[in-house]
């Protein structure tokens, strides 16, 4: 008896394996976490640093209640 | 308005030969449409649309980016825009994706062909792309059977394919070199086959 014919002729591989990421860094699914970088004076920085700390947060967290509150009051 | 776009993995996988073949469809049956050329290197399109013109067929209203996001800025302006993506897929590929309504990845038949194309779906699926979304095309084929192998591949793989295929034929090469669609060769079998493909994506667009 034959064998049974191939009908695809190629099988997908595993929901896990990687792809080649041949869409580049560039893509990235929009929970991925990405640095964001502001440049302030010495000073600033150290009074920032230090008001965080203060309230017991990190910068990322004062920084994005900052733009939570300017996004409450200017709306956008 | 209506974004479809034409992106592939690798160069040479009909993916202008649809872009067009669309554009010149739809305008036919009314649709005010734009081509949307994102390969400054080539302009494949531009040149195309060009031919077109100077051979008195009905003109095609096409336009040169460097940005997708550029592109997709004329959009209210028209009914349907149709992006060809740049010869192989790369960050650009995402977002062309993004912003449109339907993504067809064209492919040859052979596994050469169909794995990296296949890849690229898959690609755009983890990142966030729509399976729904994704449309593939089997195009240059040399026979139906390898055309029906080439569909049953891409549907094992989770993803729709166009019952309609292109096959290699001369004629198709010869009716782009003169500024025509695939639908506007000399033969009327061909034409058939061409008008298939257009009309089947209408119908997707349309659902």
């Amino acid at each position: 008896m034959k064998q049974p014919k191939n009908t695809i002729k190629l099988s997908p591989p595993p929901v896990s394996e990687p792809t080649l990421d041949v869409t580049g860094k560039g893509a990235r699914p929009d929970s991925d976490i990405k640095p964001i970088q502001i440049k302030v004076s010495v000073a600033r920085h150290k009074e920032m640093k230090a008001y965080a700390a203060e309230q017991g947060i990190s910068m990322t967290d004062m920084l994005l209640e900052g733009y939570r509150m300017l996004r409450e009051t200017r709306g956008g | 308005m209506t974004i479809i776009s034409c992106i592939g993995q690798k160069g040479g996988g009909s993916k202008s030969t649809t872009a067009r073949t669309l554009a010149a469809g739809f305008t036919e049956a009314g649709w005010k449409t734009h081509l949307a050329d994102i390969d400054e290197k080539q302009q494949t399109l531009m040149k195309w649309c060009r031919r077109r013109e100077e051979a008195g067929l009905p003109a095609i209203e096409c336009g040169l980016y460097r940005r997708v996001d550029t592109a997709v800025k004329v959009k209210e302006q028209y009914h349907l825009i149709i992006i060809d993506g740049r010869p192989a897929a790369e960050t650009t590929s995402m977002d062309v994706a993004a912003e449109s309504d339907l993504v067809i990845v064209s492919t040859g038949p052979t596994i050469d062909d169909l794995e990296p194309s296949l890849e690229l779906g898959r690609e755009l699926t983890m990142k966030g792309i729509p399976r729904e979304k994704i449309v593939f095309l089997v195009a240059k084929t040399p026979s139906a059977a390898e055309g029906k192998k080439a569909q049953a591949t891409i549907a094992a793989w989770g993803f729709r394919v166009l019952n309609a295929t292109v096959r290699f034929q001369p004629a198709y090469g010869q009716a782009l070199d003169g500024g025509r669609a695939l639908f506007e060769t000399p033969f009327k079998t061909l034409n058939d086959e061409a008008r298939a493909m257009v009309e089947e994506i209408h119908d997707i667009i349309n659902a």
